[in-house]
């Protein structure tokens, strides 16, 4: 076997171990099963379209490969989505929620919606978990870390989206808590990023406008909303929910999106211009 | 674009896996055009004696393209000269599945047992 081969099967083992590491969880999720077969057709596609980008996002920052065009990164983020489909049959039929008397339909709907995390750890592995991942220690600018850091968000908020726990949180809460919520969530992540000591990151920043620390806090934390917002969609929480439910619901699944982000600009660096904080 | 042997492999099956997928949740999606449609199939044949009364197997299949929700189904027979209900709930039932029930009774009906379909959400 030639030493390329070794690095390529070498490549998508590793992926195939990140894919499974983020989306076990997924796998175990009674509510992403049943999202197979009630949630509309088009939404799987859609979220499957949106999975794709995600993923060739990813693959942007830091992939499988160095130095490709961005048609080579393409094509790299369709093994990405297949690789994550093709474990997804795997893990389905050897768990036994998809069998002889499983419909088409209901099938294809929990193959869509599943490969969708393991795609997102698939390339995740060839960005934090492979040796590649040191180039980026120096710390990248602060577009693509929020970037980073959305990914993050949806990695952490993927897992307890699709749960009831979300819901019964989310409408409990009375404006007043969730008011409290939103600052813990401020707080705890500026804390996390900026003062707790991870990684060299403490009190390091540039000058630029976005890398403030309270700056970069509130726009990080305004993303986690966002994917927050997203995934509850994703999973048809939002539907014919009142503004203040999915509000709450937002807020509350905000806590752990901002959490996952706060720990992804962690592990990518903090400077602005790189390089420096070593 | 240079790729060896592993890397088409990978590519075409990733193609191939991604092409299938979305074919299927396409036709089946364009295909969905009839609502929940759930039938009870009772199985008289497979009627036994358990230790709290009479228990007869059934098949609720749905036969629509669309899945329903809370299926609440019940059977009604005269049992000891009073009629008597059995009501069942199944939490889902996906389009084209079935899946396996049992309604129970206190003792074994006199007669024909009547099974009807009481309501369902629509997700």
């Amino acid at each position: 076997m030639t030493e390329g081969l070794r690095d390529s099967l070498r490549d998508y083992t590793r992926a195939a171990g990140g894919g499974l590491m983020v989306g076990l969880p997924l796998l175990y999720t009674m509510e992403v099963w049943l999202g197979g077969f009630i949630l509309p057709w088009w939404k799987i596609l859609v979220l499957l379209g949106i999975a794709y980008a995600i993923v060739l996002g990813y693959n942007s920052i830091a992939g499988f490969r160095r130095e490709r065009s961005i048609a080579q990164l393409m094509v790299d983020s369709v093994s990405t989505l297949g690789l994550g489909i093709v474990i997804a049959l795997v893990a389905l039929l050897v768990l036994g929620r998809i069998d002889s008397t499983t419909s088409l339909r209901d099938a294809a709907g929990k193959l869509g919606l599943e490969a969708i995390p393991i795609a997102f750890g698939a390339s995740l592995a060839a960005t934090q978990l492979s040796g590649n991942a040191v180039e980026h220690r120096g710390g990248i600018r602060p577009l693509a870390r929020l970037l980073v850091g959305g990914g993050g968000a949806l990695l952490f908020a993927l897992n307890v989206a699709p749960t009831e726990e979300i819901v019964v949180l989310g409408v409990d809460a009375s404006p007043a808590l969730l008011l409290i919520v939103v600052a813990t969530s401020l707080l705890t992540t500026l804390a996390l990023v900026f003062y707790a000591d991870f990684g060299g990151r403490s009190h390091q920043h540039g000058d630029g406008l976005l890398d403030q620390p309270w700056s970069e806090t509130a726009t990080s934390y305004a993303v986690s909303l966002a994917v927050a917002l997203l995934l509850l969609w994703a999973f048809g929480r939002t539907e014919g929910a009142s503004i203040g439910a999915i509000a709450g619901m937002t807020v509350m699944l905000a806590v752990v999106a901002a959490v996952g982000a706060a720990i992804a600009r962690l592990l990518v660096g903090g400077q602005a211009e790189g390089g420096e904080d070593q | 674009m240079k790729r060896n042997v592993v890397e088409w492999i990978v590519l075409l099956a990733s193609i191939g896996a991604i092409a299938i997928l979305v074919a299927v949740i396409v036709a089946e999606g364009l295909g969905e055009s009839r609502p929940a449609d759930p039938s009870i199939e009772l199985h008289a044949a497979d009627a036994r004696h358990g230790a709290l009364g009479w228990i007869l197997p059934a098949t609720v299949a749905n036969a629509g393209d669309e899945a329903a929700e809370a299926v609440v189904i019940e059977a009604r027979a005269m049992v000891g000269g009073g009629e008597e209900t059995s009501e069942l709930e199944i939490d889902y039932l996906p389009a084209g599945t079935e899946v396996e029930v049992s309604f129970a009774f206190s003792a074994q009906p006199e007669g024909e047992v009547v099974a009807r379909l009481v309501g369902f959400r629509t997700p």
